[in-house]
């Protein structure tokens, strides 16, 4: 505090001008409640700044006040300090305990993979979703056990605008991520609102001749990829993007995704054969979704999945069958799932593409089969 | 009969020597203070009013003044005084029950000490409750004193500590050589002498000081002279105790350019100005402390 000289202490200390009159007990009662009307407040204040006696009667008077929350802001805060100054040690166990829970779930439950860039399939319930309540189920979560064997009827019922954006919002995909449905004469097949979308993105490093992309294989995340558990194609976002797709996520959150860079969105579409009987078909847009074309693959199989990575695509369904192409799905090959003697079980629901050639489906009866070289060697895990 | 209560209305006048007409917002006033359960009429009430309007308003005090002043009452508390002064039994013993166990409390706290606590709030209660008497042989009660414009506790509260102070130094003269001997006095330094202060310093301090607001020259009187805690100013200005320190401080720098700007103006060049405030500086304890026992000891 600064140091007052002392010729304004002794002037001020009252030896110029004694107050002869002093304000009564009510005045200054109110002075300290501060009741008193302006006027009045600026005339008890010169007082008290020269009367020692009254304001010896202030401090005694305020002195014998019951501490009160409310007395002025400032001591409120003072107690509220105290207050936390006394729980203090509570609130760092709290604190402790929340870093605990926190390092326990990810004990427990790893983030997505640490090869986690998991990416690219239909989840089961994109097949599922052609069924009554499936439909509105929310295609970020993991994919539900699926019973072998059972039947899944397909609903060919072209959904109303409305209903469509009701259901992204329930769904909390970011509406423009729900594929619209493709214009007439766009798409053979009738619109199903409940489309996934597979999104390939543009990759970084494109081999001129091929268009392939060039995954880092040292990085945690190579550029490209999106640390999903659902199954969005990230084919190559931007590294600013990126920032905003954590491997620690468990959901990478579609609004993220949206604002990436637009590019090849893939999906399975249920429209009925000619006999009626639904049929999952690959379809691809190359607009951002505003048109599409089905992909002709083989006629007798039911597409379930399909994934991405650049030009990199596959796509599984029913039988356990499994085509590859390298080419962005302008070839395509059959590719044999099996394990010596051993063939998968059901059909293919989820494919995880985490690097070009490195995949995982995963069949309606539960199981897992990967491969590393591109569907040459698989292994049942 | 002058009702100034009713002057703040808008359709008051007085009848003369019929029922005055009273204002709106005045019978409003009447309704939440109160006073009817203590057996107070209007006109009673009006009075009351009447009474304190007269002591803290001008006498040409526009109908605005008046309602503000009004509103600005404690009149719950008013009433219960003033019923207490007139002798009502239900509102002693409302007041009893809600002040009884509060003014020991501040005794207490006023008089760090039990027995004398107890005296002390014993002696105010006696003149709460009015052991003189007029000519008439009416009691003389302190609550009639009481004229709203803070709460009655705080009100009370003030009392007490008037009544402390009052006893303190009747005690004080009391003492005897003896005892003064005892508590070592003859020891005591003497006073110091006063400094031959420039006259030129000390009209420029003068003139420093008139323009400091009042609020602020209560603030550094509080800090330097009689050497409160920041938190005590800060309840007393309700304000936080980082504002008392920020407005010390400000003030302080204000005060000691403003002198200088004093002395220049007096004559005195800018090395010798300095040269004046830096002399004060060295003699600051002794004499702030002289001047602290001065004022308190009487």
């Amino acid at each position: 505090m600064a140091k007052l000289l002392n010729v304004v202490v002794s002037r001020l200390s009252g030896k110029a001008g004694v107050p002869v009159t002093h304000p009564d007990a009510n005045l200054l009662a109110a002075f300290a409640e501060h009741t008193l009307l302006p006027r009045e407040r600026v005339a008890i204040s010169a007082h008290l700044a020269g009367c020692v006696e009254c304001r010896e009667y202030l401090a005694l008077a305020s002195a014998a006040e019951e501490p009160k929350m409310s007395v002025v802001a400032g001591t409120a805060r003072t107690l509220l300090r105290r207050r936390f100054a006394e729980w203090r040690w509570m609130v760092t166990a709290g604190v402790a305990c929340c870093i605990l829970a926190v390092a326990l779930q990810v004990y427990i439950e790893p983030p997505a993979r640490l090869h986690g860039y998991q990416v690219a399939s239909s989840p089961p319930k994109a097949a599922e979703s052609l069924t009554g309540d499936a439909r509105n189920a929310e295609p970020l979560k993991e994919p539900a056990k699926v019973i072998p064997g059972r039947q899944f009827k397909f609903e060919h019922r072209e959904a109303k605008p409305a209903e469509r954006a009701q259901r992204a919002e329930k769904t909390e995909i970011a509406p423009q991520l729900m594929v619209p449905a493709p214009p007439v004469g766009t798409s053979p097949a009738p619109a199903v609102d409940t489309v996934f979308a597979l999104r390939s993105m543009e990759a970084p490093k494109t081999d001129a001749a091929s268009g392939f992309v060039e995954p880092e294989r040292h990085s945690p995340l190579p550029p490209g990829m999106a640390p999903t558990t659902s199954g969005f194609v990230a084919g190559a976002p931007p590294n600013a993007a990126m920032e905003q797709i954590r491997p620690t996520s468990k959901r990478v959150s579609l609004k993220a995704l949206a604002r990436l860079s637009p590019g090849v969105l893939w999906s399975i579409n249920a429209s009925p054969d000619t006999s009626g009987n639904p049929r999952g078909v690959v379809q691809r847009s190359r607009d951002a979704g505003q048109t599409w074309e089905t992909v002709p693959l083989s006629e007798h199989v039911s597409f379930r999945a399909v994934a991405a990575i650049g030009p990199e695509v596959w796509a599984g369904g029913a039988g356990g069958t499994l085509f590859h192409s390298s080419d962005g799905g302008s070839h395509w090959t059959e590719v044999t799932v099996t394990g010596g003697s051993v063939k998968p079980t059901g059909a293919v629901v989820r494919i995880d593409l985490r690097a070009p050639g490195e995949l995982t489906v995963t069949t309606s009866a539960g199981e897992d089969w990967s491969t590393f070289d591109a569907g040459s060697h698989w292994l049942r895990r | 009969m002058r009702l100034r209560a009713t002057i703040a209305g808008t359709e008051e006048h007085e009848t003369g020597g019929g029922e005055p007409t009273y204002a709106p917002y005045f019978r409003d006033l009447y309704a939440k203070s109160g006073a009817r359960q203590f057996g107070l009429t209007i006109e009673d009430f009006a009075a009351i009013l009447d009474e304190v309007g007269d002591r803290y308003l001008p006498v040409d005090a526009s109908p605005a003044e008046v309602g503000e002043l009004h509103g600005s009452l404690y009149l719950e508390d008013l009433v219960l005084a003033r019923a207490c002064a007139g002798g009502s039994e239900l509102a002693w013993e409302r007041f009893l029950n809600q002040y009884r166990q509060k003014l020991y409390d501040a005794a207490c706290a006023t008089a760090k000490e039990e027995s004398a606590a107890r005296e002390l709030a014993d002696g105010l209660y006696a003149d709460l409750f009015g052991v003189r008497q007029t000519g008439g042989g009416e009691r003389i009660s302190k609550l009639s004193s009481y004229t709203g414009r803070g709460s009655l506790e705080g009100w009370l509260r003030t009392v007490l500590a008037q009544e402390y102070v009052n006893r303190y130094r009747k005690a004080r003269r009391l003492v005897s050589f003896e005892e003064k001997s005892d508590a070592g006095e003859q020891f005591a330094a003497k006073p110091a002498e006063s400094h031959d202060v420039d006259a030129r310093l000390e009209q420029a301090v003068d003139q420093a000081l008139a323009e400091v607001p009042p609020d602020e020259r209560l603030l550094l009187a509080s800090w330097y002279l009689d050497c409160r805690t920041l938190a005590d100013i800060a309840c007393l200005l309700h304000v936080h105790e980082s504002t008392v320190s920020r407005r010390i401080d400000k003030i302080t720098k204000w005060l000691r350019k403003r002198i200088l700007q004093g002395l220049r103006d007096r004559g005195l060049d800018a090395r010798a100005a300095e040269e004046a405030l830096e002399a004060d500086v060295r003699d600051v304890i002794v004499d702030v402390q002289g001047r602290l026992v001065q004022g308190k000891g009487t």
